[in-house]
């Protein structure tokens, strides 16, 4: 029981690592429909053998590639009386301010119009019924649910934060009426105000249920026999969670893929420098922010052009990848060519970096792969500078299959003298798996301004968490100077043992992050205690002077590395250092 | 190959950003903080802009203008680092007077490099109403504490007799002046950013760099417009007829020549006693507003776009009004211009233009006092629908063109004050017909949950709505009604302000977007 298992399933690998307190091994398996085989496939290649897994986890970005798609799942939606187009309205802003066309990045392709049933039934704003749930109604959308036999339902009701019991009523009615249904509740998944959100946060969890929950099934079919450790998911923070918390938060699983890989980057951080982070693989190439030594996480964030009301790393995807086709138009390069089309890979392989038959001239190369380290770098200066990060301040660390045959080329695009390579960059989601922690999470609402906070009152609060979570590492305060501001975040490693405390941390968030001092008395809305478990990996094997082939390429546990005229590597335990050389 | 005037205009509208959010996540205004009605910019020590905040492209032209009007009168050779100078005043280049611009300059070493500059929508600044918007005001005058381009503190703080005369005439002085300092905050934060960017090529070498920066994004912008035909082009637009009030109507000529865009708004209606007049800030948001929608997504979006623009506009009108007349309720000449320019445009670059949008929106607010004696308000701004085209339908209940307010949900107005809203839905069938339908605009019904509730509900487009483009049709205009406890039904007009009693409901519906070609 001492050997762990990591398996990222991509759109077109699935990468396996496997480790002891020996070494470390990888695969990579082509993927295809039947996730079952392919997990079997990448267990028989690296040789385990079910009873000596201790854990295994797994993230995939197949529900985050149909969710770019725009693809339904067949969802319906019970919504409250008078507020079907919740979605459809979404929050009335748009896209882009100078577009001449208004486009919404409301995800109405989440739930056909076809889908969504009124329900009779009301609750105020404190909670409290004004008229019972409406039994016709329920009857006549668990008929409509039976015609067009739709796989997943969500359930949002106003106020449903405040009281339940409506859409608890609702999901018993469900369950009766189709057992095994997949019901996902707005106040179980995201128990907080606005509607708009609520709806979303269910909806999407209704969605991913209807897609993912099959292959998920799939994947433990897939296990070796005997494997009666622990299997974890990679939720979007770049942490793990039991399987269990799948029923609960089927989004876990939404962007956990990009979040693992992100993770790797952060653990070849290491310190409390900041780094940016770019994971590039054969379709997108995600950036985060790592600061701390954590990919920095937001609670509200647009992810693959849906705004998703769930903490998750802050990450931007940009569609670059080695796969991805070339249209060349009027000398410029850009990334969304057609289907006979030469790809990125296809000018890596003519440029020797990548092996197989050349297609491509030398120079028509070296042309389409500067223009994607061009565009990839001006993605992460937009990126930092959005977050007031300078970019030329701060450290970058390429990775993915396609990234570090062009880090480099990112780096002196982007003004860098240095780049870094995280270990085994070409399974960097399975990595960053392995790396991960392992989170037990508890949180508290309070809502409430801090003048009504008594020391006793908190310490209660902070006693529940900690009995909850065993003991608390980090505590994570959600405050604002007034109750109707926008939230900050305020992460504490020392419990406050008084509300005073807790007023001048949150004067030191506003002077860190604004230069002012709190417009407000202050205001608590919410604690989140955690405590995280890492496991050891065994450290990369150093090498002062990695061997360079002709070609320019160095090997690492997994992919290769390709280091230009004019550039020097060395590597630590965590990560390959690439640095130009000054004359 | 890396693109280093790009680069710096990115790193320098991060910081233009960075003063944005601590405006939005800092300023006790509730209008800035739900209706994000600020905005910041950088400029040059000449007084062009060097990066804007993306933010309500209402405010686009409100800062260049401030900043001109406080650079002539304290030239850049005498500012000192640590000066902070403010105005508010709409006829030095302001909008309204609740809006207060702060500009700082920005020193790196001995050297005038660059200057910080920030609007922000005040709670109240005076006049003859709480929330200084007064509906009936017919002058200046009545509006609020009017500020001149002023020195406003030294060494990096508010000179305390200035903040004392602006507490004064303040109703929340608390609030007013710690907005102020928010600005303050906003600005410095900008400062050290700035001074690190000119660290890293000097003074003189990040001028020069910020110079090259304007030069490129203006010969973009020239080559972009010197492919347009010359025009000229027309579009006309205006205000739902008032009684008692003379025409508010905006009329524009649209000409491309020697790669610049003039604007010429001559024909538009003399200005008003109401507040509904805009200053030279409107017709420069709008314009500013257009010539970005000509641009590339990814255009250089500076000041040097607008050395391409040139404004005509006539004295004492509803575009471009003079003292003292009344500015408060700009908002909505803003679009009515911002359609008569698009509409213009759209004759310019057909193939990328839609249908007029709705062309207006809806700001409603409901406030009383409740049974304990508190004080509850909420304002919420309810958008129309998108045009239709040119190669599909338009947006439903969406901000557009220089709007970009979020609407309210149920659970944040119910929780806010005695209101319900009963329904929140896509008005079907609003949006003009046509080979492309316009977007629909929204039906919202609310219920009165007590007494004594007062509603008051300015929209435009009642009477004249939204032209069709290309046999297009037109969308289905505003209304509001009200059904009373007791039966009784109301239609109400444009601006209308009413109190509300317990069961009373009020149907508010916004108009759509025209419709494209022929159905």
């Amino acid at each position: 029981m001492s050997t762990h298992l990591a398996v990222d399933f991509g759109a077109s690998f699935a990468d396996f690592v496997a480790w002891d307190g020996q070494g470390l091994c990888s695969c990579k398996v082509p993927t295809g429909p039947d996730i079952a085989a392919v997990t079997r496939q990448g267990v028989a290649a690296l040789g385990l053998a079910g009873p000596a897994l201790e854990t295994v986890r797994m993230v995939t970005t197949a529900p985050l590639n149909a969710l770019l798609d725009r693809a339904g799942a067949g969802v319906a939606l019970l919504t409250t009386r008078g507020f079907a187009d919740t979605l459809r309205l979404g929050r009335q802003n748009r896209v882009s301010l100078y577009d001449p066309v208004a486009r919404s990045p409301a995800p109405s392709f989440l739930v056909e119009p076809d889908d969504i049933h009124e329900i009779g039934g009301r609750n105020d704003a404190s909670g409290a019924e004004v008229t019972p749930l409406d039994a016709g109604d329920i009857d006549a959308a668990i008929a409509a649910i039976r015609a067009r036999g739709n796989p997943a339902v969500a359930v949002c009701l106003l106020f449903s934060h405040l009281a339940p019991a409506h859409e608890l009523a609702l999901a018993e009615r469900l369950r009766a009426a189709f057992p095994g249904l997949a019901i996902s509740l707005s106040h179980v998944v995201d128990p907080a105000p606005r509607e708009y959100d609520r709806t979303v946060s269910a909806a999407l969890d209704a969605w991913v249920a209807a897609r993912a929950t099959a292959d998920l099934a799939a994947f433990r079919a897939g296990l070796p026999d005997g494997f009666a450790g622990d299997l974890l998911l990679g939720e979007g923070r770049g942490v793990l969670v039991p399987e269990g918390s799948f029923a609960r938060q089927r989004a876990v699983l939404l962007t956990g893929a990009p979040a693992a890989a992100a993770r790797a980057g952060a653990a070849a951080v290491g310190g409390t420098q900041d780094a940016l982070v770019i994971d590039i693989g054969s379709q997108s190439a995600d950036i985060a922010l790592v600061r701390g030594g954590d990919p920095v996480a937001v609670d509200y964030g647009r992810y693959a052009g849906v705004d998703i009301r769930a903490p998750m790393v802050d990450m931007v995807s940009v569609p670059l990848g080695g796969a991805r086709r070339v249209r060349v138009e009027a000398g410029a390069v850009t990334f969304d060519g057609e289907a006979d089309a030469p790809t990125l890979d296809d000018a890596l392989t003519a440029l020797g970096r990548l092996p197989g038959p050349m297609s491509l001239a030398r120079a028509e190369a070296q042309q389409i792969v500067s223009a994607a380290a061009a565009q990839l770098a001006m993605a992460l200066i937009r990126f930092a500078t959005r977050r007031n990060v300078d970019p030329a301040r701060t450290g970058l660390y390429v990775m993915g299959g396609t990234g570090p045959l062009i880090a480099t080329e990112i780096a002196t695009a982007m003004g860098l003298g240095a780049v870094t390579v995280p270990r085994a960059p070409a399974v960097a989601g399975a990595m960053g798996l392995a790396m991960a922690p392992r989170r037990t999470e508890a949180t508290a609402r309070v809502d409430r301004a801090l003048d009504d906070l008594t020391d006793a009152a908190l310490a209660d609060q902070l006693d529940r968490l900690d009995a909850e979570v065993g003991w608390a590492q980090v505590l994570t305060l959600t405050l604002s100077a007034r109750a109707q501001m926008h939230p900050v975040q305020l992460a504490l490693t020392a419990r406050p043992g008084t509300v005073a405390e807790v007023r001048a941390a949150l004067s030191r968030a506003y002077a860190d992050q604004f230069g002012v001092a709190p417009p407000g008395p202050g205001h608590l809305f919410a604690i989140r205690a955690h405590r995280d478990a890492r496991t050891a990996l065994p450290p990369l094997a150093r090498r002062d002077a990695p061997k360079r082939d002709a070609l320019g390429l160095v090997a690492t546990e997994a992919g290769a590395i390709h280091l230009p005229d004019g550039w020097r590597i060395a590597e630590d335990t965590a990560a390959h250092v690439l640095t130009k050389v000054t004359l | 190959m890396s693109d280093d005037l790009k680069i710096l205009q990115l790193r320098l509208d991060g910081l233009a950003e960075t003063m944005q959010q601590t405006l939005l996540r800092c300023a006790v205004s509730p209008v800035v903080r739900e209706g994000a009605d600020a905005s910041c910019a950088l400029f040059s020590s000449a007084g062009e802009v060097l990066a804007l905040a993306e933010a309500i492209p209402l405010l686009l032209g409100a800062l260049p203008g401030s900043v001109g009007a406080i650079l002539e009168a304290y030239p850049a050779e005498g500012m000192q680092p640590g000066d902070i100078y403010l105005t508010n005043d709409p006829f030095s280049g302001g909008t309204h007077l609740p809006d207060i611009a702060v500009v700082q300059p920005i020193f790196a070493g001995d050297t005038l490099v660059a200057l910080s500059a920030s609007l922000l929508h005040h709670q109240d600044i005076g006049s003859t109403r709480a929330g200084s918007v007064p509906p009936d005001a017919t002058e200046i005058f009545h509006e609020g504490l009017r500020l001149p381009p002023i020195l406003a503190g030294r060494d990096g703080a508010f000179d305390p007799a200035i903040l004392r005369l602006i507490r004064a005439s303040s109703r929340v002085p608390d609030v007013v002046t710690g907005d102020l300092e928010t600005q303050l905050a906003a600005g410095f934060r900008a400062a050290s950013g700035v001074a690190r960017l000119a660290d890293e090529r000097g003074a003189a070498g990040f001028v020069s760099a910020c110079n090259a920066m304007l030069a490129r994004a203006e010969a973009e912008t020239r080559a972009r417009l010197a492919g347009l035909p010359a025009g000229p082009f027309h579009g006309a637009d205006a205000l739902d007829p008032v009684p008692g009030l003379g025409p508010c109507a905006a009329e524009v000529a649209v000409k491309f020549q020697d790669g610049g865009m003039i604007a010429d708004f001559h024909g538009s209606s003399r200005q008003v006693a109401a507040p509904v007049n805009c200053v030279r800030s409107g017709p420069l948001s709008a314009s500013f507003y257009g010539l970005l929608t000509l641009l590339d997504d990814d255009a250089l979006r500076n000041g040097g776009v607008l050395r391409c623009l040139e404004l005509r506009l006539p004295e004492a009108s509803v575009v471009n009004a003079s003292p003292p007349a009344a500015v408060n309720a700009r908002m909505n000449m803003v679009r009515c211009i911002t359609s008569a320019l698009l509409q213009a445009l759209s004759q310019a670059d057909g193939a990328r233009m839609p249908a007029p949008n709705s062309g207006m929106s809806f700001v409603i607010a409901f406030s009383g006092t409740d049974a304990t004696g508190q004080r509850f308000l909420s304002t919420e701004i309810v958008a129309g629908g998108a045009g239709g085209g040119p190669d599909a339908d338009g947006a439903p209940a969406i901000s557009t063109d220089v709007g970009n307010a979020m609407n309210i949900s149920a659970e944040a107005l119910e929780a806010s004050v005695p209101m319900r809203l009963v329904s929140a839905e896509v008005r079907r069938g609003s949006g003009g017909s046509g080979r492309f339908k316009g977007g629909d605009g929204v039906r919202r019904t609310y219920e009165a949950l007590a007494d004594g509730i007062a509603a008051s509900i300015r929209g435009e487009r009642f009477a004249r709505v939204a032209q069709g483009a290309h046999g297009g049709g037109a969308p289905k205009g505003s209304a509001v009604t009200v059904l009373r406890a007791d039966g009784a039904r109301e239609e109400l007009t444009a601006r209308s302000a009413i109190t509300l009693n317990k069961g009373d409901r009020v149907v508010v519906e916004s108009s759509g977007g025209a419709g494209f070609g022929a159905p």
